[in-house]
């Protein structure tokens, strides 16, 4: 079998980069090893996800099976008394600001959505399992997958493999084809979710007390919860600590999530006064990781595929799409000949994406590292900034870096000296924090006098 | 440039003072509250109060406290909160 472009995966960032390339005129075939619908984690978008959505013309078919519609982000600090607020907005062509909305989703039915929807408009799906690329004189070309209703093994031909596997990071794990994955610094975080009813929700009325808006609990550094809505009865709960907490507590997972619901926060037990699951209690360890060299000859990684940082502000979902956004055109410029004699064709794209993840990741190390100095940012220095970054317009297009951003960088010492340098692609995306990292810090010990990273990194 | 004397911080910490014990501890006895009491650290004030408090130093004393600024360095007691006013007032940049 051959075709222009193999998608491994059929998640959202597969099904929307196939509806991207079949709008360039591209007609992908996605394999997919699961029967959706299936349960999946990540299910908030940010305002830049919500546009991908809306560019696909996915609005209406949003809005008319009536997923929860998002009005913004409430981050409730140490007590339930203080809280703030940031509102999903968007940017028009002369780049004001406007009130914006987007979705939550429970990922089983949206997964389902999109995957459909990129079959509807012409992609083809096949059933199976991606088992080993194809390679051939140092290009990736296809894959072989082993079919869900023969068993048998099948050679897939392509001239872009792009791997949508998500956390599973497919090309990354099996070495040699992509460069080395780190751990990235929250890599000894763990977080627990499940699907609770009978809560308490906002009342409405203002954006800031729409019924539908995620919530977040700040109980103390790296310990904190969510709350998203996935329908007018079920709302998505999850806890993240640190493992070494979880250990500690000596409990199983589901008596530690039902504990962790009344005592995290005050907001969050006032919000669950009756517990009831709808929904085992899930757990993903160690989810922070990063993928170097993500794209190569004849391949591309997609969004959690080759990197993931921190759950806390929903990028997940957004990045992963909007790569997608990204490739398609470069891909289909790809076809048509481009690049083709470059030892990496898409090293832009790479570093393109890696530069507006790692404005994410300063972003989610400074909300860790100096909150004070990130709520002053939101609650008045830099609230314009602070809503693009919240909605996920993190790329160089979308006027990044930001003076809000060089104040993080230079808190974090990562301007002058520590600046990431994007001359040397192999090493200028080493995460901050992997243990691999020559500045590795030991933020994550339990207990550790060392308060912050630049404490551990000492004066230069 | 500003006539900086310690009659100003006396000033500062006392118009701070009132602001923090109208605003979040009402109430509470003024001596309870001294220039060393530490507010951030101890929990006293949680960030959101922070906040608020730098937001009222900025409007009271004509002041922009950038973001590297906002740490607990510079703003767990009323001391600390008087010396940044202070040398944020002898910067002319800040005028």
């Amino acid at each position: 079998m051959k075709t222009d472009v193999l998608i491994i995966g059929g998640g959202p960032g597969g099904s929307a980069t196939a509806m991207f390339l079949l709008n360039e005129g591209i007609k992908p075939i996605i394999v997919e090893a699961e029967t959706f619908p299936r349960y999946h984690i990540g299910e908030s978008m940010t305002g830049a996800g919500g546009k991908v959505l809306r560019d696909l013309g996915l609005a209406d078919e949003m809005y008319k099976r009536k997923y929860p519609t998002k009005q913004g982000v409430k981050v409730y600090g140490q007590s339930a008394q203080g809280s703030w607020f940031v509102p999903v907005t968007g940017r028009d062509e002369n780049w004001k600001l406007f009130e914006w909305d987007t979705w939550q989703v429970r990922r089983s039915d949206f997964d389902k959505m999109m995957l459909d929807e990129a079959v509807s408009r012409g992609a083809t799906l096949i059933q199976g399992k991606a088992i080993n690329p194809r390679r051939e004189n140092g290009s990736i070309t296809g894959a072989q997958i082993r079919m869900a209703d023969s068993d048998k093994l099948e050679d897939i031909e392509s001239q872009v493999l792009l791997d949508c596997s998500g956390q599973a990071t497919w090309l990354a794990s099996l070495g040699g084809f992509t460069g080395p994955k780190y751990l990235g610094a929250y890599d000894k975080q763990i977080a627990f979710f499940s699907q609770v009813t009978n809560t308490v929700r906002d009342n409405g009325g203002t954006r800031e007390t729409d019924k539908d808006n995620t919530i977040i609990f700040y109980q103390k550094k790296y310990h904190w919860g969510w709350f998203i809505p996935l329908d007018e009865e079920v709302v998505s709960v999850g806890i993240v600590c640190p493992s070494a907490y979880f250990l500690d507590k000596n409990e199983s997972k589901r008596d530690f999530y039902i504990r962790e619901l009344r005592e995290l926060h005050p907001e969050l037990s006032r919000r669950i006064p009756e517990i009831k699951l709808v929904e085992d209690v899930h757990v993903i360890p160690n989810y922070s990781y990063q993928v170097n060299g993500f794209c190569g000859k004849g391949f591309i990684c997609i969004g959690d595929a080759h990197r993931f940082i921190d759950p806390i502000f929903s990028f997940g979902l957004t990045v992963t799409m909007r790569e997608g956004q990204f490739a398609a055109p470069i891909i289909r410029g790809y076809l048509e000949g481009a690049n083709r004699d470059k030892p990496n064709p898409f090293a832009d794209h790479q570093l393109f994406c890696e530069m507006g993840i790692d404005v994410l990741e300063d972003v989610l190390d400074s909300f860790w590292e100096h909150p004070l100095s990130f709520a002053h940012c939101v609650y008045s220095r830099y609230t314009e900034y602070m809503t693009d970054m919240f909605a996920g317009r993190i790329y160089g297009h979308e006027r990044q870096p930001t003076p809000a951003l060089h104040s993080f960088r230079k808190l974090l010492k990562r301007e002058g000296e520590r600046e990431r340098s994007y001359e040397s692609s192999d090493l200028y995306s080493i995460p901050i924090g992997s243990r691999y990292h020559p500045e590795r810090a030991a933020i994550w010990e339990v207990n550790s006098p060392v308060e912050t990273t630049e404490k551990w990194l000492g004066p230069r | 440039m500003h006539d900086i004397s310690m009659t100003d911080e006396q000033a500062i910490k006392a118009t701070v003072k009132t602001f923090i014990l109208k605003e979040f501890l009402p109430g509470e006895d003024p001596a309870a509250l001294t220039d060393t009491t530490a507010l951030v650290t101890t929990g006293i004030l949680d960030s959101i109060a922070v906040l608020k408090a730098v937001t009222f130093l900025e409007n009271q004393f004509g002041i922009t406290i950038e973001p590297h600024e906002a740490v607990v360095e510079n703003l767990n007691t009323l001391s600390d909160m008087a010396r940044l006013i202070m040398t944020k007032k002898m910067s002319p940049a800040s005028q």
